[in-house]
């Protein structure tokens, strides 16, 4: 289906009939202070007329002097808030008289939810999900019924943020699939629509409920001025050749000293980026003991639980109100932010075939002391302590 | 009187402001059911019981000011199976350890007329420098949900689930947006751990610390975040440092830095 | 409790005083049926709270004062910023007064119910705690948990939490309530409201003995309510008086047996605050269905008699 054009006030209708099929819509939407995903009941609730200054630890929402509508980048949250849940019950226990406990597996079940303005970044993010949760021998029943019941309205990003780097992770900032429908914003003079990508016969059938026309030459010419737009004002770029090879080279490179003088571990860096899947589950009991539930919590590589290794089973459990007898394999931050970043940008191939990084820039504009993977791994690349010398030391 | 085969629980009180203790009571919906589980044996804010020990669980709230609180904990330690700490006065020494970085008697002075009447100490000390403490919960005043978590972890013979990481771990579970980040506000979430729920960026403000530091705080690196790019000066981060948790060593020990 | 001596001539000494706010022990001496001494040591160690203000921020005082006391830090708060607030030259008023206000009746509604149901009721029916209580009279000691839950849940609507609430300021509030958090709570308190009037019923049938005493009541008084948290400081023997006034007319004395300092008006000596002081000089200002629940309970526009506190108190929670 060729490039459709619609009005920009034709968006609503969009939205609507979304809502008319039953879905929830959740989208970009203003809370204290920031672009934040969250339910909306029109296209009035979006950040229309806003934008976003990001850098290394900061962000600022400011007016613009026009009234884009997808005029801003990613801020704080990102999808998997709703895909892969920061928490969630998994299963109920009963003490029962003939079997001890009976065990209920709370039922994989989601809403029809309609992702409004996902970024190109954002699409590779979920891609990337999808492999650790529904590729595999293990697949994640709650993530698969969030991800089946969910409509994809992307949005190619027609500026880009201060912390951006999507441009070298190969990820953005056009959307390329995965999608339903895929707009792009056009801000010319006088001129204010979007044209639409179809990108599923769901997406056709929803676009068809509102009065779209073919996209002239000159339309398709202005929409790729715009994403061009957003390519040209990145904010970072990053060296990825061979960055796998320099990060197993250098495990012992000073700089992870360095950057552990500033790294707070306080897990914000894991929290925000959009591929982080880590868990850990609870236990909990009531007082009785009569009933059980574990839950899941997102975790993070930076706790020091998350590396707790339990040597040894008790001899004698008299209080066992602390941790059984043990440690953390990463006790230093050093070791945790190694971890964390050989991850996303090396091992990561190792496990599932691609980076681990898309680029959105969220960890660098999250951490509240700014540090900046892009700096990190290019200190990594260009000061001593590098080559393949250091291996195996 | 039937003998109880309930475990005995015991709640005592050192220098504090009776608000960790209130935190039990405060579970309005638990209390009954929870008296079902545990004999409280001595809990003087709730009852005029009192059960003679030895105790199965002693919750301590309250730091150690006075000669006879340093004897007292001590007796309350060997009658004790189990003894957990509540609180920030029991696991740091509380508001009161500012004395710690003055001369006590000024402070006497200050205040009472007849200073000669007083009997306290130098510091404000938590109850671990004094007795071996099997649990400190966290928090001024803790959280109702662990404290209950504590509780039932015990009866149950199971490790509590009460994380030593930072607020910004909860703060990113419930969504809220960085108050630091997003609004220059001075906070010490990063560096403090975990357990009120990131009440305070929920509320638009910095934490403030009231549950201590977290299991690896670099308060270092905040602070020179604080005064480089937030515009806070020496003092916010003092002061900021020298509050329910003084007493904490990362927290001291910063606050020592900027106490210029 | 260790009493020695006959019934005319005795010594009570109780080392550590049950279900109260706070520590404390009390020695009451007796000779020839008359009492010739009691004192009330209040052995709380010393916090130093006064001295190590000095020198904090204007900002710091609600957040720090508030740790004087876990049950009561609204109280704490809201005269901490009453007081930075007027020496600023600021008024806080209109709906940040009123939102300050509510904040105050969450903390009434759940420091009195504790205190009548589980601190003082007890006492009338011979019961160790309101745990022994909620055995015979279950329901009971379930509406007065429900009532104080109540009261928890108004203050951590407004201020976050029910112990040291994080959202009170200078100047106001760090972010104030939405509109459906507070309707939210429209039904419950309209329960509560209903518990509150059988709470007045139930204390109102407790055995009282028949005692009364000559007190000097002081408390707050506000032109137009029931004084809470604004007012000036009034008695039934002519003082009246604005807070910042008070070390002029109230002097402390510190005595050997307690850390809690003794307050005298300087003409006159001891005074009577409190439940009974304030209900006994703003009786009028009672809203009609609490004077209403008052009279109904036997009370008249003022009570002396100090074991009746209970049933005054149950009328401030109406």
């Amino acid at each position: 289906m060729a490039l459709q054009t619609l009005e920009v006030s034709e968006l609503g209708e969009i939205l609507a009939a979304l809502a008319q099929r039953g879905y929830r819509l959740l989208a970009p939407t203003i809370r204290d202070g920031a672009i934040v995903y969250d339910e909306i009941d029109s296209h009035q609730d979006l950040p229309i007329g806003w934008t976003d200054e990001q850098e290394a630890g900061s962000y600022r929402l400011l007016r613009r002097e026009d009234e884009a509508v997808f005029g801003y980048v990613v801020g704080p949250h990102s999808w998997k808030r709703y895909l892969h849940p920061p928490a969630l019950t998994l299963w109920r226990a009963e003490r029962s008289e003939e079997q001890g406990f009976t065990i209920n597996e709370e039922r994989a079940e989601a809403d029809k939810v309609a992702f409004i303005g996902v970024r190109a970044c954002e699409l590779h993010a979920i891609g990337i999900q999808d492999r650790v949760f529904l590729q595999g021998e293990h697949v994640d029943s709650h993530y698969r019924a969030r991800r089946e019941n969910a409509f994809v309205l992307a949005v190619n990003c027609s500026q880009a943020g201060g912390t951006c780097f999507c441009v070298s992770m190969n990820t953005g900032p056009k959307v390329n699939e995965g999608f339903d429908l895929s707009l792009t914003e056009v801000l010319v003079e006088n001129r204010h629509f979007f044209t639409v990508e179809v990108g599923s016969d769901l997406g056709a059938e929803v676009l068809d409920e509102v009065a779209s026309r073919e996209a002239t030459a000159a339309e398709c010419q202005e929409a790729d001025r715009s994403v061009q737009n957003a390519v040209e004002q990145m904010g970072r770029s990053l060296d990825t050749e061979g960055l796998k090879e320099l990060l197993y080279d250098n495990l012992e490179h000073p700089r992870w000293l360095e950057v552990a003088d500033r790294c707070l571990t306080c897990g914000n860096c894991t929290m925000v980026c959009p591929t982080c899947f880590c868990t850990t589950v609870e236990d909990v009991t009531d007082l009785g003991g009569e009933s059980a539930e574990r839950r899941r919590l997102w975790d993070s590589c930076f706790t020091t639980e998350f590396s707790y290794l339990h040597v040894r089973p008790r001899v004698t459990i008299s209080l066992p109100l602390t941790l059984s007898p043990g440690g953390s394999v990463r006790s230093s931050s050093a070791s945790r932010y190694r971890q964390w970043l050989t991850h996303k940008f090396g091992t990561w191939f190792d496990q599932f075939g691609t980076s681990g990084c898309v680029g959105c820039g969220r960890c660098i504009t999250w951490c509240p002391v700014g540090i900046d993977v892009v700096e990190e791994l290019n200190a990594i690349r260009h000061t001593p302590g590098s080559g393949a010398s250091e291996r195996g030391e | 009187m039937a003998r109880s085969k309930k475990p005995k629980l015991a709640v005592w009180k050192f220098a504090s402001c009776d608000g960790c203790q209130l935190t039990l009571l405060d579970c309005e919906d638990e209390l009954l059911p929870l008296s079902e589980k545990i004999e409280i044996a001595y809990f003087l804010e709730a009852t005029r019981a009192t059960v003679k020990g030895p105790f199965d669980l002693s919750l301590v709230e309250g730091s150690i000011t006075t000669p006879h609180d340093v004897e007292r904990i001590k007796k309350i330690r060997d009658e004790s199976e189990a003894l957990i700490t509540i609180g920030a006065c029991a696991t740091s020494g509380g508001i009161q350890a500012l004395r710690n970085f003055k001369d006590v008697a000024d402070f006497v002075d200050l205040v009472y007329a007849r200073p000669d009447y007083i009997d306290t100490l130098e510091t404000s000390t938590p109850i671990s420098d004094h007795v071996a403490v099997d649990f400190e919960l966290r928090g001024c005043p803790i959280d109702k949900g662990q404290l209950l978590e504590v509780v039932n972890a015990f009866l149950n013979g199971r490790k509590p689930n009460v994380s030593p990481y930072s607020v910004c771990m909860e703060c990113k579970r419930r969504g809220a947006v960085c108050v630091m980040v997003a609004g220059r506000t001075p906070c010490l979430g990063p560096v403090t751990q975990a357990g009120c729920g990131a009440l305070c960026p929920s509320f638009a403000r910095g934490c403030f610390g009231c549950f201590g530091p977290m299991e690896s705080p670099n308060a270092g690196s905040l602070s020179a975040w604080w005064l480089e790019r937030l515009g806070a000066s020496e003092e916010d981060v003092l002061r900021a440092l020298r509050t329910f948790n003084t007493n904490a060593t990362a927290f001291r020990e910063e606050s020592e830095v900027h106490d210029v | 409790m260790m009493s020695e001596g006959n019934v005319k001539n005795r010594t009570i000494k109780v080392d550590a005083l049950a279900r109260v706010e706070g520590e404390g022990a009390l020695y009451v001496k007796v000779s020839g049926g008359v009492v010739k001494d009691v004192r009330l040591d209040i052995y709380e160690p010393p916090r130093f709270f006064e001295a190590f203000l000095r020198g904090r921020s204007h900002k710091e005082p609600p957040d720090i004062t508030a740790r004087i006391c876990g049950i009561c830090p609204v109280a704490y708060q809201i005269s901490s910023c009453n007081a930075i607030e007027d020496a600023c030259g600021v008024k806080v008023d209109g709906q940040l007064r009123r939102l300050r206000r509510l904040l105050y009746c969450g903390e009434w509604i759940q420091s009195h119910a504790l205190h009548v149901y589980m601190l003082h009721a007890p006492d009338f029916f011979g019961y160790q705690d309101a745990l022994q209580l909620a055995k015979d009279h279950p329901e009971i000691v379930k509406r007065g948990l429900e009532l104080k839950k109540t009261g928890n849940e108004l203050m951590e609507v407004v201020g976050g939490r029910a112990v040291h609430p994080i959202n009170v300021r200078v100047g106001g509030f760090y972010r104030v309530p939405t509109e459906s958090q507070l309707s939210g709570l429209r039904d419950r308190l309209a329960r509560a409201l209903e518990a509150s009037l059988e709470t007045v019923r139930w204390v109102a049938g407790f055995d009282f003995p028949d005692f009364t005493q000559d007190y000097e009541f002081v408390a707050l008084r506000h032109p137009e309510e029931y004084a809470i948290e604004d007012g000036i400081l009034v008695s039934d023997r002519g003082l009246s008086i604005e807070a910042a006034e008070f070390e002029s007319h109230v002097e402390e004395e510190h005595v050997a047996h307690s850390n809690a300092l003794h307050a005298r008006i300087k003409e006159r000596g001891a005074y009577f605050v409190g439940p009974q002081a304030r209900y006994s000089l703003n009786f009028d200002q009672l809203s009609p269905l609490a004077q209403q629940s008052a009279r109904d309970a036997g009370l008249g526009s003022s009570c002396r008699n100090p074991f009746m506190s209970i049933v005054v108190r149950s009328v401030e929670l109406v």
